[in-house]
């Protein structure tokens, strides 16, 4: 075009002057038929709903695996074992709460036991003396009295382990032969039962001490109870069961501190009030779930070739201009996947899979287009030339894509030594390269696995990977799903 | 005012704000020439809004931001010729002697006529003798590109040159304008 050349007739001349740069207003409505065929920016098209599902996905994945971490069960053994110990205490203290009660009935009654008691046992007779006057519903006495009773009734389990030691003596005097030796064996029988009895003895002052122990325990529990639950005396109570402590024991009973004798093996009846914190007592490994036999977790990594299979669209108003659209059926099309990331066991059927991936896809398709005003040349930058022949053109390009995806695993057949699953999932995957495009993709897969080792599987997984969004090339001529079929081949490992 | 080659890029980008400033800044511009391409005011406005949604489909294969104005007539331009193709089996001979205006009260001056007036003038004109006239004598383009755009040869787009303005100027005559000198 050269508008020189045709400037020689003043006829021309006028028309050209007139409307070289005539404009016509349009209607105003005429924008608004326009606007709503006008592409839109290619990174709005993003399907939102896809992307918040996807998040969505892996949101409750991560909340279920974090609560699955949190929350771990106590072991039934353990929790029996502990509930059981706390029973069989509180059952023991109010039995022998009991039968120091019944002891203490019977005890007015029985003059022949007094007899059998040493000096102590008759301080306390004194004091049973004082007793029976008001054996009533004062507690020191009727503490004193349980002592007594308790003390009372070892001295008589004494007394005929005393006799069967007796009868142990003689019956090892009866043994030896010569009665020459049968004074001296006697003597060393004695000595021998002497023993055994001041070591059952003393042993029987440790388990009266410890029904001491536990009568005031007792006392204590219902003190601390008490105290606790009657915020008059409050600060005074609790405070002397935790300072009180280490003064001098006896002192403390006295002042009916008798809370002092506790130590940390007797929590059992306080704890009746706090089982929660005392069930920080019990120690469960955190990790033990995981690596359980029934609920390993796997790492795996595969790789697969790739194949793209492209859906198509001309876009939009250029369809009637856009044509003849061919895919290359070289190696354009091959690309490659990567993956690696963690295998949960859900249950005996289900697993759930989820890592990071790795794409690297291939395109090249050819179409042609009607040059209809698209394809504008300006030589010299002083006018601008059209051209009118069909242009073939190729979309082609190489994408990298780094994606994040989550699958669930549905174990069809398991058997010893292949397992078969499908694989379900979706897939979302950045661009690294290019415009930066995000896309979604939903996966679908059939696999089997084969033990190779202790704690490694190796998979096959045929694949097939459906595009949620559509790409464009940098015309905006085509959209194209890049849909991808692969033979994922890959390894698991079990962690132990 | 925006750079127009910013102006361009952001309407390479679809930038929708964009598209309407670059919408507003060519919309005269472009249904003048849509006006003297079509004989009707309403198939003005079907070329209209066909070429701007090409323009705007197509605005990512211009090269030169530069030469967008050029670019954009141009698109215009072959959508008003695809419209003359498209349509051409329906056409029918107009009988000239018909279209000639017959009002003896217009001035003896082309000068005087106004650029609606004229227009009528074209728009009258047949439609190959119309696309030939716009594309040679206001627009610029040779014989020889003229015959490629409309599928003819270069001498019949020479010979309907020369017929279309020997029918103005017959359209013209009666109302006294014999001289184009210009003014």
């Amino acid at each position: 075009m050269n508008a020189l050349d045709n400037e020689n007739d003043p006829f021309e001349d006028l028309f050209r002057d007139r409307f070289a740069d005539f404009e016509s207003e349009p209607a105003s409505q005429l924008w608004n038929k326009i606007e709503p065929q006008l592409p839109v920016n290619p990174t709005r098209k993003y399907p939102y709903w896809q992307i918040s599902a996807v998040a969505l996905i892996l949101l409750l994945t991560g909340w279920a695996v974090f609560n699955k971490t949190q929350i771990l069960p106590l072991s039934s053994s353990i929790m029996v074992s502990a509930l059981n110990e706390e029973a069989s205490i509180e059952k023991k203290t109010g039995k022998s709460v009991n039968h120091i009660e019944k002891s203490t009935n019977i005890e007015n009654k029985n003059t022949d036991s007094k007899t059998l008691m040493n000096t102590e046992n008759k301080a306390i007779t004194t004091t049973k003396n004082d007793d029976e006057s008001k054996l009533s519903l004062n507690q020191l006495v009727t503490s004193n009295v349980q002592k007594k009773d308790s003390e009372k009734r070892i001295l008589g389990s004494l007394n005929s382990e005393d006799v069967i030691a007796q009868k142990q003596i003689k019956r090892l005097s009866s043994v030896v032969s010569s009665p020459k030796d049968e004074e001296e064996t006697n003597n060393s029988a004695n000595k021998l039962a002497s023993n055994n009895f001041s070591k059952k003895y003393k042993t029987r002052l440790n388990l009266l001490d410890s029904e001491k122990s536990n009568q005031s325990r007792f006392n204590t529990d219902k003190e601390i109870n008490s105290n606790i639950f009657s915020p008059k005396s409050n600060t005074n109570s609790v405070s002397s069961v935790f300072n009180i402590e280490n003064e001098n024991p006896a002192k403390a009973i006295n002042n009916k501190y008798t809370l002092t004798i506790l130590d940390s093996k007797q929590y059992g009846l306080l704890a009746n009030h706090f089982k929660k914190p005392k069930l920080k007592y019990v120690f469960v490994p955190k990790t033990e779930e995981y690596f359980r036999e029934t609920k390993p977790l796997d790492v795996y990594f595969s790789a697969m070739p790739l194949l793209n299979y492209y859906t198509i669209t001309p876009n939009g108003n250029d369809a009637n201009y856009v044509h003849g659209i061919t895919v290359n059926d070289d190696a354009d099309r091959l690309g490659f996947y990567t993956q690696a990331g963690v295998v949960f066991t859900l249950s005996d059927k289900f697993k759930l899979r989820t890592g990071l991936t790795f794409t690297k896809t291939n395109h090249s398709i050819n179409y042609q287009i009607r040059t209809d005003s698209l394809v504008v040349q300006s030589l010299d930058n002083k006018g601008v030339d059209v051209s009118f022949a069909e242009v073939n053109k190729t979309y082609s390009q190489s994408a990298n894509y780094l994606g994040t995806k989550i699958e669930l695993q549905y174990i069809l057949l398991k058997g010893e030594a292949l397992s078969h699953y499908v694989n379900v999932g979706v897939e979302g995957a950045y661009r690294l390269n290019g415009n930066h495009q995000f896309n979604g993709f939903a996966n679908i897969a059939y696999g089997v696995t084969r033990q190779i080792g202790d704690n490694a599987y190796l998979f096959v997984e045929p694949t097939f990977s459906y595009s949620l969004n559509q790409q464009s090339d940098n015309n905006a001529f085509l959209l194209v799903k890049p849909n991808k079929i692969g033979f994922n081949i890959g390894v698991n490992f079990k962690i132990k | 005012m925006v750079n127009e080659q910013e102006l361009v890029k952001a309407c390479q980008n679809n930038d929708r704000k964009a598209q309407t400033a670059f919408y507003n800044l060519y919309k005269g511009k472009l249904m003048g020439v849509c006006r003297r391409y079509t004989r009707t005011p309403d198939e003005a406005e079907d070329i209209y809004q066909e070429a701007f949604v090409k323009i705007f489909n197509s605005i990512h294969t211009l090269e030169k931001a530069g030469a967008v104005g050029a670019w954009v007539r141009q698109t215009v331009i072959r959508t008003a010729i695809n419209y003359y193709h498209a349509n051409l089996k329906f056409q029918q001979n107009t009988d000239y002697e018909n279209t000639l205006l017959s009002n003896d009260d217009y001035p003896n001056l082309l000068a005087t006529l106004s650029n609606e007036e004229l227009l009528i003038l074209i728009n009258q004109l047949p439609d190959g003798y119309r696309m030939v006239f716009n594309l040679y004598v206001i627009d610029g383009y040779s014989h020889a590109e003229i015959g490629e755009m409309l599928g003819v040869s270069e001498s019949t787009s020479k010979s309907q040159l020369s017929r279309a303005k020997e029918l103005l100027r017959k359209q013209l005559k009666p109302l006294g304008i014999i001289s184009y000198e210009r003014t």
